[in-house]
């Protein structure tokens, strides 16, 4: 299917319905993950700021999957050469970023009330995640920092594929080193430990959260396309052809 | 929602903010880059 999607012309085609249905299929998930989410009762030991859980969690794990999206984009890329691969890989950054930003300001507002404390520098699970948004920025900043595109492509995309040991060391972190974040508690051996009565918000924000980060990137993805293509037909008309 | 209230609405603004950034940008983009080509592609057309 990837190989199939190489083609931009079938790419277009393909994303001009799978868009907005992505689009209101995160619309309709959401929804109905904030009416759960706000009608659960208080944990016993969090109270109600358990329902911070609901947008913090799911925007910690669209950052690491649009983090894996830009890394398989860089991947094809980078190796196959892929047109289409590269402008996802471009079109993938900002958002990852934004969502990022999202898990770490949230969960700020959650570790205040929770640990006493807005951030802890010593923390591997906090300080791993700002890594990930330093490596959303550092792309974005390397591919407009160098003119040529083709070499501000390729830079950026061995700085993502770099940057992929990050992700086991969040995911891990909780259990390598001694933190203030809570370990494991939902894809783990022994089942989750979270109550059932939030797993259904959780579970229904987290897929509308990934709905609507596939629906970006693709609109994303299709507005480089067609920058690229513009560029192309400029490029064309300037050397008189 | 209890004594924290405010921390909790404001992680739901922040999450908001950062939705509304997302879209907003990205549909602007999109038109940006729709209307430069139909513009450049028809002058084409002329040519």
């Amino acid at each position: 299917m990837i190989a199939s999607l190489a083609n931009p012309h079938r790419f277009m085609t393909v994303s001009r319905w799978a868009a907005p249905a992505l689009a209101l299929a995160a619309a309709g998930l959401i929804a109905a993950g904030l009416a759960l989410g706000f009608a659960v009762p208080p944990d016993y030991q969090q109270g109600e700021t358990v329902k911070i859980m609901f947008v913090h969690v799911p925007a910690a794990w669209t950052a690491m999957a649009a983090y894996v999206a830009l890394g398989v984009a860089s991947f094809f890329s980078l190796v196959f050469r892929h047109a289409v691969a590269d402008a996802a890989a471009r079109a993938c950054a900002p958002l990852g970023a934004a969502f990022t930003a999202a898990a770490l300001v949230t969960g700020s507002l959650w570790g205040r009330p929770m640990w006493g404390a807005w951030w802890a520098w010593g923390d591997s699970r906090l300080v791993s995640v700002l890594v990930l948004f330093l490596l959303f920025l550092g792309y974005i900043a390397l591919r407009a920092s160098i003119e040529d595109e083709a070499k501000a492509a390729r830079a950026a995309e061995i700085l993502a594929l770099v940057g992929l040991v990050n992700l086991p060391v969040i995911k891990f972190s909780v259990d390598w080193w001694n933190t203030l974040h809570q370990g494991e508690s939902i894809f783990r051996a022994g089942g989750p430990l979270i109550a059932p009565v939030y797993l259904a918000p959780l579970f229904l924000m987290g897929a509308g959260y990934m709905a609507a980060f596939a629906a970006l990137w693709l609109v994303r993805t299709r507005a480089e396309i067609r920058r690229r293509r513009a560029l192309a037909l400029t490029l064309t008309a300037a050397l008189g052809g | 929602m209890g004594k924290y209230a405010d921390f909790i609405w404001a992680a739901y603004g922040a999450s908001l903010i950062a939705f509304a950034w997302m879209i907003a940008d990205t549909l602007v983009r999109g038109r940006a880059a729709r209307r430069a080509l139909e513009r450049l592609e028809s002058d084409e057309a002329r040519r």
